[in-house]
Parts: structure tokens; sequence; C-alpha cells
């Protein structure tokens, strides 16, 4: 078991008015696991997977990753297990527009603890590019390239610290259909080569794909 | 910290267009700040304020009494022996009391010599109460000093003076600059005036009655007894001309006679400088904010991949740092503003003002960038529909 949700609620507060968003989720993930979560807008996927992330604190409940209670982590302790434990890829890419495709997939590797010299972050790009196939872009700006170029530029940042699980928010959502087989194929890649895969989707094709499906509904986690 | 610098230097090139238009705004503030600090009148005024004070503590401690004069403009000045003698006595030989001739200034003086704005007469302990003595090289009768900002006349050059008598005399020395003195209220800068240490004789001499016209309403007496005060308001009464009143000079009718009249110009003058550095404070205020708003989307990013908010608040307050001090180096590195300073050393406070302002403006800057920041919610901008 790589993560361990257990009991989580998260409340979102604008104004007077409350809303619970989850209401007590508790569910396993394995190891090299493929894991999609479903349902309708607004019912907190993103949420969950932000928490899971350490991208925000829920308001009840616990995460564990590998065995270890990540809740009561520093602000510094939960920027660097971001930063060596989880891949981010996002439905609208979050890349740097003015900024090339190196600087964009070497961003992690600035924050990593082993520090690395300018020649080998640019080698360990290459190789990342190489894998999802956008190797010739290297010094390419982000703004010159089209969507599906730039959510493999997403993977290729979300992979470059070899983490151990990769967190997908809608990854396919803004491509079309050939581009979004490509994606899928570079994340089940990852998935056969180890690494766990959380999902965020609408697709239930793509979810289909996966071992399991976690919907949600009203606050609360159903899983197939 | 090596990375903070890269990417700061990332910042900087990427705003290179804007940080050059910041820079020339800012140098052109930094220019103008410096004119309008260097003319400020408050400075004059500071120096003014310091001598005021020395020299009213120096006529405190002595009880230097003045008199106030009420003069009848109608008559002739009536001078007779007693009268003269008395205050001959008074002056030259007397060891407590001294005056001044302010408008000593021959015919023609002006125009040979156009940086002098005017020669003072002094007579009796005048030089040992304003500490003149010290400039004196050997003793006679007359020296003749030039201010500080003289420029026409030197050391060792030779002058006449004297309206019914003509006297050559060679200048003695040269005024340390801020010399000044005070008569009654009235504070005197000797900067720009030929200053003559000489008797009440001499000078009667050089200017006969109209001399007496000054140096009678403007006698000082040092530590006087009440007799000494009688004696001399019976004296000034038979001249016909005055009627003196015993006035003790306080610091308060100084400073507020010296100061009344520039207060409003020092205001005006001041409002200037606070609008001016306002101005330039709110517009880079606005430019740093629209960088944060520009590059947010790094930010979040950086956040997202390992960044602490601390590193993303050093990360701009690096950028601020950098933005000031480039158009501030090359001001201060202008070798014309330099040599401007030098010229006037005393204009030293005008860099510690602007260095002063450079740094609360870093603070202030950083601060609000800060909280801009920090109010900016991560969890909203990761939401797909934000």
């Amino acid at each position: 078991m790589i993560i361990k949700v257990q009991n989580i609620k998260k409340e979102y507060i604008s104004g007077r008015s409350k809303n619970l968003v989850l209401k007590g989720v508790s569910f396993e993930v394995n190891r090299g696991e493929k894991v999609a979560i479903v349902g309708p807008s607004g019912s907190g996927k993103t949420t969950l997977l932000n928490i899971i992330g350490l991208l925000i604190q829920p308001t009840e409940g616990e995460v564990y990753l590998e065995g270890k209670n990540v809740s009561s982590l520093s602000v510094k302790e939960r920027a660097r297990m971001r930063n060596k434990f989880f891949g981010y890829i996002f439905q609208e890419f979050l890349l740097v527009e003015e900024d090339t495709v190196f600087q964009n997939i070497e961003i992690p590797l600035l924050y990593s603890p082993h520090r690395t010299t300018k020649r080998k972050r640019k080698e360990m790009v290459r190789e990342v590019l190489e894998k999802v196939g956008l190797e010739v872009k290297i010094k390419e700006k982000v703004k010159n390239l089209s969507g599906g170029e730039r959510q493999r530029v997403a993977i290729a940042r979300a992979i470059i610290n070899d983490p151990e699980v990769i967190l997908a928010d809608e990854p396919t959502g803004s491509l079309d259909v050939e581009n979004a087989e490509k994606v899928m194929n570079i994340l089940e890649d990852l998935v056969a080569k180890g690494k766990t895969l959380l999902i965020v989707t609408h697709n239930e094709r793509i979810a289909k794909r996966c071992d399991r499906i976690f919907k949600i509904s009203d606050g609360h986690v159903t899983i197939t | 910290m090596p990375v903070l610098i890269k990417l700061v230097l990332k910042d900087i090139r990427k705003n290179k267009w804007k940080i050059a238009i910041f820079v020339f705004q800012m140098l052109v503030f930094l220019f103008l700040l410096m004119l309008a600090l260097a003319r400020f009148p408050i400075i004059s005024q500071g120096i003014k304020a310091i001598n005021i004070i020395k020299i009213s503590n120096l006529i405190r401690q002595q009880e230097i009494m003045s008199f106030k004069d009420y003069m009848n403009i109608w008559s002739e000045i009536y001078i007779d022996k007693d009268m003269y003698y008395f205050f001959e006595d008074l002056f030259d030989k007397g060891d407590n009391a001294y005056s001044v001739m302010e408008s000593a200034e021959p015919i023609g003086f002006s125009d040979r010599f156009p940086d002098v704005d005017g020669v003072v007469f002094a007579v009796g302990k005048f030089d040992e109460v304003f500490g003149f003595d010290k400039y004196k090289p050997e003793p006679k009768e007359t020296y003749v000093f030039v201010g500080a900002d003289v420029k026409t006349i030197d050391v060792g050059d030779q002058i006449e003076l004297g309206m019914y008598n003509k006297q050559t005399y060679t200048v003695d020395a040269r005024l340390k600059k801020g010399e000044a003195y005070l008569n009654k209220t009235h504070y005197r800068s000797l900067d720009n005036k030929v200053l003559v240490l000489t008797s009440f004789r001499n000078t009667t001499t050089l200017y006969q009655y109209v001399s007496l016209r000054e140096l009678i309403p403007n006698i000082h007496l040092i530590n006087p007894d009440i007799q000494q005060i009688d004696q001399v308001i019976q004296m000034a009464n038979r001249t016909k001309k005055f009627a003196l009143v015993p006035w003790e000079v306080s610091l308060r009718d100084v400073i507020k006679a010296t100061f009344q009249q520039s207060f409003l110009w020092v205001m005006l003058f001041a409002c200037f400088v606070v609008s001016m550095c306002i101005f330039m404070i709110c517009g880079f205020i606005s430019s740093i904010y629209m960088l944060i708003d520009h590059n947010f989307v790094e930010y979040a990013v950086h956040q997202i991949y390992g960044a602490t908010p601390q590193m993303l608040y050093l990360r701009i307050i690096l950028f601020v740092i950098f933005i000031v001090l480039l158009p501030a180096a090359i001001f201060y590195n202008v070798p014309d503003i330099n040599d401007f300073m030098k010229v006037s050393p005393e204009l030293k406070w005008v860099w510690w003002f602007m260095a002063i302002f450079l740094f609360i403006m870093v603070v202030l800057v950083s601060v609000l960038a800060i909280l801009r920041l920090s109010k900016k919610d991560l969890t909203e901008f990761l939401r797909r529909d934000r």
C-alpha cells in the first residue's frame, strides 16, 4: 500500500456559507496501481487529488504515504515531499508560456535535495523528452507548442524527478482523441514501469482502462 | 540560494524592457530629488538654527542685553561731547559692550565686489562674544575678515572703506563657513560679508554721525548693572533721535524672527519632495503587482514542485532589491553628480536622505508584494472551475 486516506473531510467556507465537499473519505491505493477518480462536476474529485498531493490541507482526517502520516508535516517537509514523491499533471497543463520546454521541465530538479549541474539537468530533461517523443523541442518556447505537445511536456515535468505517484487531473480534458490516446499510452507505460497513477476523469473509456474506479458522490467514495 | 539567484536573473531577463523603463524613470526621479533636496531651504535653515542656538546660549550665559529702539525719523542726530565720550569709553575702554554698523558699504563697493553682500563694522567686545578673536593674527586696531563665500576678495587684498574719510585696509583672514552673529533677534550670516573689527573712534572717523545712527541703537551690554543701563538710555536720549528700551533677547524671539518668513516656502518644498516620493513608490508598487500577477502561474508551478512560500517571497525581495539598486548604483557613480556633491560637502545629508528613502522603498514594496502574493490562494488557482 502506497497511499492510505482515512476519514478525510474537506469544508470550503465562502462568506457565511459552508460547503462540505468530502464527508469522510477513506481508501487505500497499492503501489503500481492505476486508479480513476470519477464523479459529477463539483463533487470533490480535484479536491481529493490535491489533498493526496499535499497541495491543500484536509479539514479533518489523515493521509498516509508509504505508511507515514503526512497530515502534520511542516510547510518545508510538505514541499520536499511534493518534490520527490509526486508528479502532477493538470488539464490546463500549468506550463510557463514564455519559457522554453527545458526551463519548464527542469523546475522540479531546481528544488530537489540532490543538487544537479545545468549539464546534468539538460541530460535528464533530454531523457524524459525522449520518453514522451519531444526531444527535438527542448529549446522551443512552450507558447509555440500544440495542446498535445504541451501536455506531453507537462508529463515530462511530472516524471523528471522519478516520483512514486503520478496525480493527473483530467490530463486529456483539453486534447483531441488522437492526442488523448498518446497521453494515456505514456501514462500507462509509466504504470507498467511500477509507478502509481491516480487520474481524475470524466471520460468513461479512460476510467475503464484503470484497475479500480473511485466514484465520488455526495461527499462519499464508492469503489468499483 | 543559487537557485533563487538564477530565478531572479530569469525574472530580470524576462522583464528587461520594463526594468529599463523603470531604471530610466528612477534615474530621472533621483536626479530631480537630488536637485530638490540640494536646494531645500531647510539646509541653510538647519545651519542657521545650529548657529542661533550656539549664539543664543552664549548671549544667555553672558546675560547680554540689547535695546528696542524707537527712532524719531524727523530729527537729525544731535551729538555733544559728553555723549560722544560716553560711548567711546563704553566701547573702546570698557569691557562689557559691543555694537554693529551693518550698512558700512562704501559707494561703488558692490560694483567692484558683486558677491559681497555688505560690510559690517563691529565695535567693542563683539569679537569675544562671537568668537572672532581666533582670526586675529596680531594685536592692532582694525581687522578685516572676508566671509567664506566671498570669491572676489582674498586674504592680503586691499580694500578701501569709509564715507567722510577713507582708509585702505589689508584683508587679514577668511572666516569659516557658517560664521554668524545676532543683532538683537536677527540672525546674520557672514558668509557673503566683509567684517571689520575696529574701534568706536575709528568707525566714527570714517563714517562720522552716520555710524552713530546704527551703533547707538544696536548697543548690546554684557552683564550690565541698572546704573549702566540708565546711563545708556539717557545718553541715547540726548541724541534727540533715539529712545531705547532694555530688551533681553530670548531664543524664542530669535527663532521666530529667523524662520517665520521661510516657513511657508519650506512647507511647499517639503510637499513637493514628499509627493515625488509617493508618486515613485506608487508607480513601483503597481509595477511589482503587475509582475506578480503576470508570474503567478510560474509561482504556482514552483510551489507545486517543491518551492516553499518563503522561497517565493525571497525571490520577489531579491528582484525588488536588484531593480532599486541598479538605478541607484548608476546614479551614485555618475561623475558629474559626484562632483556636484563634492563641491558642497554640507549636502552629504542629501545622499543619506536618498539612501534611506531607497531602503524604505525596498522594504515597503517588498512587504506589499509579499502580502499580495500571500493573498493569492494556490488552491483557488488549482480548481478547474476557477
